[in-house]
């Protein structure tokens, strides 16, 4: 079943337990230099026209329905996982070239610097084949992440999916701290 | 890789890939919270933890610390062996010891140092995290020490006392049935996260949500229908604002008032020295959102007040503070009411699970009675509604051996840290005839000790946990305990033997002792161990709103006291105000040279969501989410003081300095400076002046003091 | 019954051959390729020198066998066509005889130019494009003699090269035409900076040196003399000196080119039902409106899936096409956004340079050139928000975008200069 993984960021707060259960989960030797696959931001972004905006986000592999990476890698390390719909990847042939990272808008492939391969967020798709979820969402305490089925997140009538969430700065004008001083 | 290579990496549990779920929980906060854990296991080893989605407490939900307890676990400066300390206090030179040769050593400086001044020279002190307390009080009481602390000489006891000394009970946010939520203080997000469901489930119905807050949080981003951003300890005034409005504009419950509170003539004069323009003054506040904020707390329906175990007690106008807060409970009947503030008490350690236990009695049956507790006499308050001496005066005690000497520390967990001048009481260690201390890791405080015993974590022991809802708990360990690691309440009972105390239960072991604990509420330790998840307790019931006003309150006049008649029977010489009157959170630190010298005003132990005092700033998940100790300070500050984010400043109040990096934010307003506490290369602590205290509870101004910041 | 020819197989002629089978499982769809091997990607051949890779992994599509059996093509080996006729749909084979479709691809791709010039031939002077080439200089390191190497072009290809012989430790130098390395992408400050670095690591540089020819010393080395009379001798010689689009056999065909082909955004050339794809051709470019040919394995594959799908019938279009060049060698990212060519000295330049990052902007009118150093892994962000700009310049960025850039060391004053126009 085809999954998708969506994030509200009126409910994020950047408290990061994602970025601890993807660390748990995918064994990331931050010793090694090797940093986790998701990302949280707790970002103060100051308009021109005054106010700032205190930006939450946490963000990840958007396992983009085309995603760019995948005919952006030279030597097809890059796929669709058929159940999930998830891009995954067997890093054997990488060659560290960072074309995935070139055609990413997100940012979000990472290269280790031990072996200077390419790893990314693989949406935890055994975990989902097995029942569960992925292990950022399980660690969102605020409902912030989440990952259903296309079914559910059809049924759930949400703008929140996480490949098609474009977040305009502008709309955020509104919400810019400058309102309670 | 094959199928199942990829399941053993992707950890899923199962016969074929050997790895089990084992049952567990986390205890690296306070154990008002500790989450169940689910604790994947192969071969005895810990490979993921992710909380128990069946267990009534935390649903599944884990924060970022307990996240990362397997980091915590592994930690790689784990203790492996009791350790006897060979080289000078603090240098960190230890030789292992084995287990006996351990009690052995403590069993004799002890018992020397009762013999040469008294049992009260021993003092014994639980810190983090505290699960073991009824055992260690119990210990202390038997070896005939009247001398047991805890960090609740600076953490949650303020407010205790405050809500025994004027609804005579503890009252939590009864968010799920209110209109509006006056989060006063509230962080939520970082401090207790599975607060959050309940106030987002509370904006989702439609109701409302007041934040009062130093900084811009999450929370006031979230959820805020307004938000007042008030100048730090200055919640005091704005609270007595608040009243006035209230009565001002008629939107008191003027029978409830009738019914069931005592005092309110005295505290509608008081709050008529608190009009509107003057507590904006006060506050920084803007009048008109404190204006609509009283007006949306006081007319629209059931409405509660979150209630800060710390935030806005470490000040020096703490006690009073939160006083003044539940006075406005009081005002508008939302104390004791659905919706409102409902009243409960503790089961066992902290949890309030509706039934009751003998937690109390365990250890006052053997409670001395012949000696002044360390601190007795100098915080009325804190001596008639604290069951333990209150340690900020351990150090002037230690340091003048009046009114007798303290000559040994038997502490679990103890923090030094979390005591203002931290580096003087350290230099004071070298006072003690004897030291020891459990802990995991060999942290900056055990450093000091002469033996230093390995404690195992939650998740390699078993112990007995109650939670809300009427559930009672016994775990089992999850992994065997790393190296030769024990449980704290093991190492108490075992030495309660090779002590030959004369306490049969104690020697008896922790399971006996619990059971004694919980006799008559229909379960043994031996039934709780059967299940995998808490029990639900048949003797438990359900709180009612309503039922304890209707008792009448535990308070001298069996009503809310806006005017304390507890506080007005204490000796004048102290000083201290029946009626929660404000003052300045500085007004020992306003002199005009300390206020030049001193410009900001510093709150010195912020949330942030990758920490909890000082328990996992050496966890290196966690600590890679933000790795150096950081000061918060305003933009437009930084900017006139030239300073950079990321620049190394040095932080300065007159008892200490500290060096950190500048964080430039706009959440905080000018003049403030804000850090995290327990960092030892750059402790806060050093910051606070051991006198700068409320005089009521005794804690200290952490969150209110005077600092000065400059570029290094 | 839909007859498809795709001439030439690389990865746009074997995304396209996919992308018709995914919606027209019925069509007839032949296959023409000078080789007898599976498409490669000519970026892998330098990897696979230095032993990064197998031989095989520099085929990601499989063998020709594979491929043939997976899609249901008719693959003609070492077929070479020599011509086209473009009213008729007709295309020409080596034996003379024709062939007629419904729909043809072009996608022969491009070559490696060397230049006709005297000892060319010579042993040890070669170029690097094909996984034959890679063959190549893979044996002559490996043979463990080569000791000094001259590499002929500061391009895409040769600063690979490079990385190959030096991490062989052979004795290097880079030589150009131009007065910079990578000068139709580098401003010449950032060059300035790669030429720093890479003398760091020891390879030797020379700049404004137009190759005239090679000779074969008497000790076996061979000399690269220069027009300006400057030799380089060296054991092997790199002519990396550009690509050109293999159309000349479309010569008199009546199909646009230019360059390259002259495509739209659907790929379809001035005739209908002849398309082209990939570096062959010239596809709309977002910056200037006009065609360009820009080589990237990226667009490759994705002009071959749209050429690919409106040959099965379907509507598809390629877009967000910017100009990018590349480099990751020797543990150094530089990255080009956009058309250098096109700034004037009196565009607006935005230069920022810290620990990690170099970075050179330009504004005329509007963005026009992003040159970064050490940006690796925002290189995308950055990239996705330049064509974000061109699509629609008075967009606010995404938070995302604007968090990423904040948190990885971006400063304000380089995100507000590639943001929307400001009146």
């Amino acid at each position: 079943m085809k999954h998708v993984f969506t994030f509200d960021p009126d409910r994020c707060c950047a408290c990061s337990a994602c970025m601890i259960a993807c660390t748990d989960q995918n064994d990331i030797n931050l010793k090694a230099g090797e940093k986790c696959f998701r990302k949280t931001y707790d970002t103060e972004v100051a308009f021109k026209e005054g106010g700032i905006y205190c930006a939450y986000l946490s963000t990840a592999c958007m396992h983009c329905e085309d995603a760019p990476c995948i005919a952006a890698c030279p030597v097809g390390c890059i796929s669709k996982d058929a159940d999930t719909g998830f891009t995954i990847y067997d890093n054997t042939n990488c060659v560290g070239c960072k074309s995935c990272a070139m055609a990413c808008p997100f940012g979000a492939p990472r290269y280790n610097t031990e072996d200077g391969k390419m790893v990314k967020c693989d949406g935890c798709y055994i975990r989902i084949k097995n029942g569960m979820k992925p292990a950022c969402v399980r660690a969102c305490s605020f409902g912030a992440l989440d990952c259903l089925t296309e079914e559910e997140y059809r049924n759930s009538g949400s703008d929140k999916a996480c490949n098609v969430l474009i977040d305009q700065a502008n709309l955020r004008k509104k919400e810019a701290l400058g309102r309670w001083r | 890789m094959n199928e199942l290579e990829k399941k053993i990496k992707a950890k899923i549990p199962g016969e074929d890939t050997g790895i089990e779920i084992k049952r567990s929980l986390c205890a690296i906060c306070s154990p008002g919270c500790h989450c169940g854990l689910d604790c994947y296991v192969k071969d005895g080893q810990l490979l993921k933890v992710e909380g128990t989605l069946e267990h009534p407490y935390n649903r599944g939900k884990l924060c970022t610390k307990g996240a990362a307890n397997r980091n915590y676990i592994y930690r790689e400066d784990r203790i492996r062996t009791p350790l006897k300390r060979v080289g000078p206090r603090g240098e960190g030179k230890f030789e292992p010891i084995s287990w006996d040769e351990a009690y052995g050593i403590i069993a004799e400086k002890l018992a020397a140092v009762k013999e040469k001044y008294s049992p009260h020279s021993v003092a014994f002190f639980s810190g983090y995290c505290k699960w073991y307390r009824p055992i260690l009080h119990r210990f202390c009481y038997t070896f005939g020490s009247v001398n047991f602390g805890t960090d609740d000489s600076t953490c949650f006891k303020s407010m205790d006392i405050a809500n025994s000394l004027t609804t005579g009970a503890p009252g939590g946010p009864n968010i799920p049935n209110t209109n509006t939520f006056l989060g006063w203080n509230y962080g939520g997000y970082y401090s207790n996260h599975l607060s959050v469901g309940p106030v987002r489930a509370l904006k989702e119905r439609g109701g409302k949500v007041i934040i009062i807050d130093v900084r811009y949080s999450p929370a006031a981003k979230n959820f805020a229908d307004i938000f007042l951003q008030i100048r730090p300890g200055t919640d005091g005034a704005l609270a007595l604002g608040m009243g006035k409005l209230i009565i001002d504009n008629g939107w008191a419950d003027m029978d409830y008032i009738e019914k069931h509170t005592y005092g309110f003539d005295e505290y509608k004069e008081l709050v008529q020295n608190y009009p509107l323009d003057k507590v904006c003054e006060i506050t920084g506040l803007n009048p008109d959102d404190v204006f609509e904020a009283t007006k949306l707390y006081a007319t629209n329906g059931p409405a509660c007040t979150n209630f800060s175990a710390s935030a806005l007690t470490h000040r020096v106008n703490g006690l009073q503070t939160h006083r003044a807060i539940i006075c406005l409970g009081a005002l508008t009947g939302n104390f004791d009411r659905p919706g409102g503030n409902v009243p409960s008490f503790a089961s066992y350690i902290h949890k309030r699970g509706g039934f009751t236990t003998r937690e109390m009695e365990f250890r006052e049956e053997k409670r001395p009675f012949d000696q002044l507790r360390i601190g007795e006499t100098r915080f009325p308050t804190w001596d008639e509604y604290c069951d333990e001496f209150q340690a900020m005066d351990l150090l002037r005690q230690i340091e003048e051996g009046r009114p007798y000497p303290v000559k040994a520390i038997v502490g679990f967990g103890m923090n030094a840290k979390m005591f203002p001048e931290t580096d003087k009481l350290v230099k004071a260690f070298d006072k003690l005839d004897f030291f020891v201390d459990a802990d995991m890791f060999m942290t900056y405080t055990a450093k000091y000790a002469d033996i230093v015993l390995p404690s195992c974590s939650s998740l390699e022991r078993g112990e007995m946990k109650a939670y809300e809802g009427g559930y009672l708990a016994f775990t089992k360990p999850a992994i065997p305990p790393l190296y030769e690691s024990k449980s704290d309440v093991d190492m108490l009972c075992e030495l309660a033997r090779v002590m030959d105390l004369d306490d049969d239960l104690l020697k008896a072991g922790y399971e006996a002792c619990c059971d004694w604990m919980i006799e008559g509420n229909g379960v043994t330790v031996a039934d709780l161990k059967a299940s995998d998840l808490p029990v639900k307790i048949q003797t438990a019931k359900p709180v009612v709103p309503g039922a304890y006003l209707e008792k009448g309150c535990r308070t001298p006049t069996g009503k809310i006291e806006f005017y304390s008649k507890a506080i007005a029977a204490y000796d004048p010489k102290y000083g201290l105000n029946p009626l929660p009157d404000y003052v300045d959170p500085l007004f020992d630190e306003n002199d005009p040279e300390t206020k030049e010298k001193y410009p900001f005003h510093m709150i010195a132990g912020i949330r942030i969501p990758n920490t909890i005092h000082s328990r996992v700033h050496e966890v290196p998940w966690l600590r890679s989410l933000r790795p150096d100790p950081l000061c918060e300070i305003n933009q437009d500050d930084a900017k006139n003081l030239g300073i950079n984010d990321g620049d190394p400043v040095e932080v300065s109040s007159p008892y200490g300095t500290v060096r950190l990096k500048a964080m430039i934010t706009a959440k905080l307003q000018p003049g403030v400076l804000a850090m995290a506490h327990g960092y030892t290369e750059a402790n806060a602590n050093v910051l606070v002046g051991r006198d700068h205290l409320d005089p009521y509870s005794g804690y200290p101004g952490f969150k209110s003091l005077r600092c000065s910041i400059r570029k290094y | 019954m839909n007859k498809i020819a795709i001439i030439g197989f690389g990865a746009a002629g074997y995304c396209a051959a996919a992308e018709a089978r995914k919606w027209d499982p019925d069509a007839l769809i032949d296959v023409y390729t000078d080789a007898g091997r599976g498409p490669y990607n000519p970026m892998l051949t330098t990897y696979y020198v230095k032993g990064a890779i197998d031989y095989e992994a520099m085929f990601p599509f499989g063998s020709l066998d594979e491929i043939e059996e997976r899609l249901g093509l008719c693959i003609h080996r070492n077929t070479a066509v020599t011509g086209l006729d473009a009213e008729t749909k007709t295309i020409c084979l080596p034996d003379g005889t024709k062939a007629a479709y419904d729909n043809i691809l072009i996608s022969t791709g491009a070559s490696a130019f060397v230049p006709p010039i005297q000892g060319g031939d010579l042993p040890g002077v070669f170029k690097m494009r094909t996984a034959e080439d890679g063959v190549y200089l893979k044996k002559l390191l490996d043979g463990g003699k080569i000791r000094s190497g001259l590499v002929v072009g500061a391009s895409w290809v040769g600063i690979k090269v490079v990385e190959d012989l030096v991490e062989q430790g052979v004795d290097c130098t880079l030589v150009d035409g131009a007065d910079w390395a990578f000068s139709i992408a580098a401003f010449r400050q950032t060059a300035q900076r790669v030429h720093r670095d890479l003398e760091k690591k020891g390879i030797k540089l020379a700049f404004g040196q137009m190759l005239s020819h090679i000779e074969q010393e008497e000790d076996g080395r061979i000399t690269a003399v220069m027009k300006n009379g400057r030799r380089f001798t060296a054991d092997i010689i790199a002519i990396c000196i550009g690509v050109r689009p293999n159309v000349a056999f479309l010569k008199d065909s009546g199909i646009a080119v230019n360059r390259g082909v002259l495509v739209d955004e659907r790929m379809g050339t001035n005739l209908p039902g002849i398309y082209g794809a990939g570096d062959c051709c010239e596809a709309y470019e977002i910056q200037s409106g006009e065609r360009k040919n820009i080589g990237l394995w990226f667009n490759a594959r994705k002009q071959g899936e749209v050429a690919g799908a409106n040959m099965a019938g379907k509507r598809k279009a390629f877009g967000g096409n910017a100009l990018l060049n590349l480099a990751h060698y020797l543990d150094y990212d530089f990255i080009s956004i956009g058309d250098v060519a096109s700034c004037r000295d009196e565009d607006q330049v935005y230069e920022y340079e810290d620990d990690r990052y170099y970075i050179r902007a330009v504004r005329g009118e509007k963005l026009k050139c992003i040159n970064m150093i050490g940006t690796g892994e925002s290189n995308g962000v950055v990239k996705s928000l330049f064509i974000k700009y061109f699509e629609n310049n008075q967009a606010e960025m995404d938070m995302a975008s604007i968090c990423h850039l904040k948190e990885n060391g971006f400063p304000d004053s380089f995100i507000d200069f590639i943001g929307r126009d400001q009146h």
